[in-house]
């Protein structure tokens, strides 16, 4: 059992605070990813949970006992934290052989030879090395050298396993197939990851839960689905996968339910949202999220869903791109294919799963 | 869990320690180098405002009023700016041509074209005095086939100095300008020969003014380093009294009749360190205005220029380079020290290897130079390694905050003269020192003080780059596998650097053998160098020795740079 608890975490340089009062827990054989654009303080959270950086402020619990804590003092050096790292920049030391390199953290066990040769070639045949142990750095691929710092931090099978952008260096095709191989070996290994990346794509094929950061703080903790479906705030909907965000006022609240009046500059063009946090009031502005996806497109018969004009459609293979006027506000929607639109042409639109959102301040 | 959690706090424990460590010694080097570099600066601005032991401009005012010093001020910057320009247009065009061009044999020229930059100046002085001195092989070949009584061209005098000047100093344009020239998009010039603009007018228009940056802090840098050569003028000069700021600073030390030498000399010191200050400044504000943009840094594929009829000319002119800077030279020195006796016919009989013998093995001062240069410089190179590990440690690993103070102290005696730190050492040791009441001056102290200060910054700056080029997650994936601090250091680090660190020897190993500038000042019986002997039997017209020193020092010289090439070549690939 190995369970990661980041309690009130906090870590400034000088004025800047790079992470602001983070709380999480990562459950044994849990994949969590930490996603949010370079600067969001996701970096520095897992150097924080792998004892390169000193938090200014909270503590980290592993299985329950403080391993960092800033009120008691306490800061458990990484060597003796039982994790394993992998590197963005795979940081396999060029002057030992692969063999050597994903042995190291053996010799810090009480290990004869032979189990030290056993446990290598094991992990060896589980990122298919198999074959290359006496090879140096300088003769593997980046693909390869990318499996040799996966190897070497789960050879000591660690409580937790951290990765920091791992497959950011590598080309598209590889980072893909990487993705499933990690998440198989985590999944057959019960192991507890901690995941860094700024790859949306990444993070929800991956991760049991996401938790998303920006400015150093936690905008919302949940599953792909849940990220996506109810992002907590502008910031997530905006991050995560493509959204339209139209202004509103709040007419009525029912429940989970509010009816706004978008202030698009159309005349009394009302919808019924989803509702994601409590304290929206009637009369306040609010905004409404709706995924280009959940924006239907007609041909314009008169009556019926409201007036639009096509700016431009962009064709892309699998579906077409299309961006409208509506009113003052520009849209971006989701087109079959077959569906051609001329610029200037008069649709009409609906809104499908609208979401209600507070203003951003 | 008490218990463990108290382990885990020693483990931080003892990293912090350690690094505590590193900072006490980092404060005292610090203290140390103040002391060695500060306060000899400060005595030599003290000196040259003091007469009788009285503050006083007057040293100053007899300076700037005397004739003689404005004709050495001229006489410097005459050289110095003629030297530099010869030695950047032969530079440049040399890069060009290996850079840019089809020209054959590019390996060949590139081994042979650097050597002039690894032949101490002064020697490569004494050799072109053995080639064009008033008996030199080329004036003494010319007048037995012209018949002429009168040699061709005599090298002693300002035009002596400038041609030995530019041929000992192109290797440095050429080296700063090859990666540039190499680097250049070369889309930039392909936009232009499709623009219509044929190969010389695409080298007039595009490569030239984009070079710019790059040709003037090479010329700024040979200016400087001609300003402050001491070798070249002192050989070339003194027999034609042709008197440059150096040569006359150190004429002015050692004229012990004066009463007011040294005030005098430190006032001329300052005069040469305001000009170094002012072409130091020129050259950061030029090298601040280095478009990077343009230059970018990944190395692509220039299409090479086809020289087609000018093939002939520039191979030509890459031979002639070789045969004047490197052949020519080493083959009058050698054959020098080959002969039985001066002025003796150049033939089989009159060759002998006695003259080896005698400097190797029977000139007392000769055999003592050997060990004390051999003995200075690896020691000065020693401790330079040891305390740029530390320095490196805490500029590029720590960052600690004052790292580019400590970095100009330790530029600053390798970027002012050499005459001129070695009177300013003078003048701070020439006094006992304080609480051990014993005086360093004529000693072999001063000297290793002067050694280890001057090349200090070429140790900083190679382990600086071995600290840079180990990335810090390296020494993290050691950590978070296992290893403490110190285990992590051992095992990552250590091997890692270890090649650069024993560059960074060499590369202070090396000037420190031959230095000439600081130790013909510092020297005293007993304390020879091996660059004050050879000059020493020079100005003696001990010509025969004088050349087979040199030689030995020479060849000695060129395989330590062989050895250092390939050690820094067999470097992992990183």
């Amino acid at each position: 059992m190995a369970e990661l608890k980041l309690v009130n975490l906090e870590k400034s340089f000088g004025d800047f605070k790079a992470v602001r009062n983070v709380n999480l827990t990562v459950k044994d054989g849990e994949f969590v990813t930490l996603l949010g654009p370079s600067g969001c303080g996701k970096t520095t959270t897992l150097r924080m949970i792998a004892g390169f950086t000193t938090p200014t402020g909270g503590s980290i619990l592993l299985d329950d006992v403080p391993i960092t804590s800033v009120d008691q003092k306490i800061f458990l050096p990484p060597e003796q934290r039982d994790m394993g790292m992998v590197f963005q920049s795979y940081a396999v030391w060029p002057h030992m052989n692969i063999f050597q390199n994903v042995a190291y953290p053996l010799r810090f066990k009480k290990l004869n030879k032979q189990e030290m040769q056993e446990k290598v070639m094991h992990v060896l045949s589980l990122v298919k090395l198999d074959g290359l142990a006496e090879r140096m750095p300088d003769q593997l691929s980046g693909g390869q050298q990318q499996r040799v710092a996966l190897a070497r931090a789960l050879v000591m099978e660690p409580k937790v396993l951290l990765l920091d952008e791992p497959l950011s260096n590598l080309d598209a095709k590889l980072r893909e197939s990487m993705r499933f191989e990690i998440v198989e070996l985590q999944r057959r290994m019960k192991i507890t990851v901690v995941y860094v990346t700024h790859d949306q794509a990444e993070a929800m094929s991956m991760s049991d839960r996401i938790v998303v950061l920006h400015n150093g703080k936690i905008q919302q903790i949940g599953t792909a689905p849940e990220v996506y479906q109810k992002p907590a705030n502008t910031f997530v909907a905006d991050f995560i996968g493509m959204a339209n965000f139209i202004p509103c006022t709040v007419v009525e609240i029912s429940g989970e339910t509010a009816r706004v009046k978008l202030d698009d500059g159309t005349e009394d063009h009302f919808l019924i949202c989803a509702i994601t946090s409590t304290h929206q009031k009637v009369g306040e502005k609010a905004v409404v999220v709706v995924r280009p996806e959940y924006v239907e497109v007609l041909p314009y018969q008169g009556t019926g869903g409201t007036r639009a004009r096509v700016l431009r459609q962009t064709y892309l293979g699998d579906k077409s791109d299309c961006l409208l006027e509506l009113g003052t506000v520009q849209l971006r929607a989701n087109t079959q294919t077959n569906f051609a639109l001329e610029t200037g042409q008069e649709v009409s639109v609906s809104f499908s799963r609208p979401i209600l959102l507070d203003i951003e301040e | 869990m008490a218990a463990k959690t108290n382990t885990l706090q020693s483990g931080k424990q003892s990293e912090q320690t350690i690094q505590t460590i590193v900072v006490v010694i980092g404060v005292v080097i610090f203290i140390l180098l103040m002391a060695l570099i500060v306060y000899p600066s400060w005595t030599l601005i003290k000196t040259s405002f003091t007469a009788d032991k009285q503050f006083t401009i007057n040293n100053y005012v007899e300076l700037l009023t005397q004739k003689s010093t404005y004709t050495v001020l001229r006489n410097s910057l005459f050289v110095s700016l003629l030297g530099a320009v010869g030695a950047t247009v032969i530079g440049v065009l040399v890069a060009w041509l290996l850079a840019r061009t089809d020209v054959p044999a590019k390996r060949l020229w590139q081994t042979l074209l650097i050597v002039p930059y690894l032949i101490p100046p002064f020697i490569g002085a004494i050799a072109w005095v053995y080639l064009l001195g008033p008996v030199g092989f080329i004036n003494k070949f010319w007048m037995a086939i012209s018949g002429s009584l009168n040699p061709l061209f005599v090298i002693y005098g300002k035009w002596g100095i400038v041609f030995v000047m530019a041929i000992y100093s192109y290797p440095i344009a050429y080296m700063v300008n090859l990666g540039p020239l190499r680097q250049m998009n070369p889309s930039l010039e392909e936009a232009a020969r499709i623009s219509g603009a044929s190969i010389g007018r695409t080298v007039r228009d595009i490569v030239l003014p984009l070079m710019i940056p790059s040709i003037g802090g090479s010329f700024l840098l040979i200016f400087m380093s001609l300003m402050a050569n001491f070798g070249i003028p002192a050989v070339i000069g003194f027999p034609d009294r042709y008197y440059v700021m150096t040569t006359k600073i150190y004429l002015t030390i050692l004229n012990y009749d004066n009463p007011n030498n040294l005030a005098l000399s430190a006032g001329l010191s300052m005069l040469l360190v305001v000009i170094a200050v002012l072409l130091m400044q020129v050259q950061r504000w030029i090298q601040k205005g280095k478009s990077y943009a343009i230059i970018s840094g990944k190395s692509t594929q220039p299409q090479l220029v086809a020289l087609g009829r000018w093939r002939t000319p520039a191979v030509v002119f890459l031979s002639l380079l070789v045969l004047g800077a490197v052949i020519a030279p080493l083959l009058a020195i050698l054959l020098t020290a080959l002969m039985r006796a001066m002025g003796v016919p150049l033939i089989l009989d009159n060759l002998t290897l006695r003259n080896f013998a005698q400097v190797l093995f029977e000139l007392p001062k000769a055999r003592r130079a050997i060990f004390n240069s051999l003995g200075l410089a690896a020691g000065s190179a020693t401790v330079i390694v040891f305390v740029s590990l530390i320095i490196s440690y805490l500029l590029v690993r720590l960052r600690i905050k004052g790292g580019q103070v400590i970095e100009a102290f330790v530029l600053l005696p390798y970027a002012i003269p050499g005459t001129v730190v070695a009177l300013a050492l003078i003048l701070a040791f020439l006094k006992p020192l304080p609480l051990i009441n014993v005086s360093i001056y004529n000693t072999i102290w001063i000297l290793v003080v002067g050694y280890i200060t001057r090349f200090l910054t070429f140790g900083v700056r190679s382990i600086n780059a071995a600290f840079e080029q180990v990335h810090i997650s390296l020494e993290e994936a050691a950590r978070i596998s296992g290893a403490n601090f110190v285990t992590a250091f051992k095992d990552i680090v250590i091997p890692l650097i270890k090649t650069n660190v024993f560059a960074g020897w060499f590369l202070a190993f090396i000037p420190a053998l031959t230095e000439l500038t600081l130790s013909i000042l510092l020297f005293s019986v007993n304390n020879e160098t091996l660059g004050t002997v050879v000059y020493g039997l020079h100005q003696e017209g001990k010509v025969l020795m004088t050349a087979a020193l040199a030689f030995v020092v020479t060849i000695i010289v060129l395989v330590l740079n062989f050895i250092t090439n390939r050690i820094t070549k067999n470097q992992m690939g990183f």
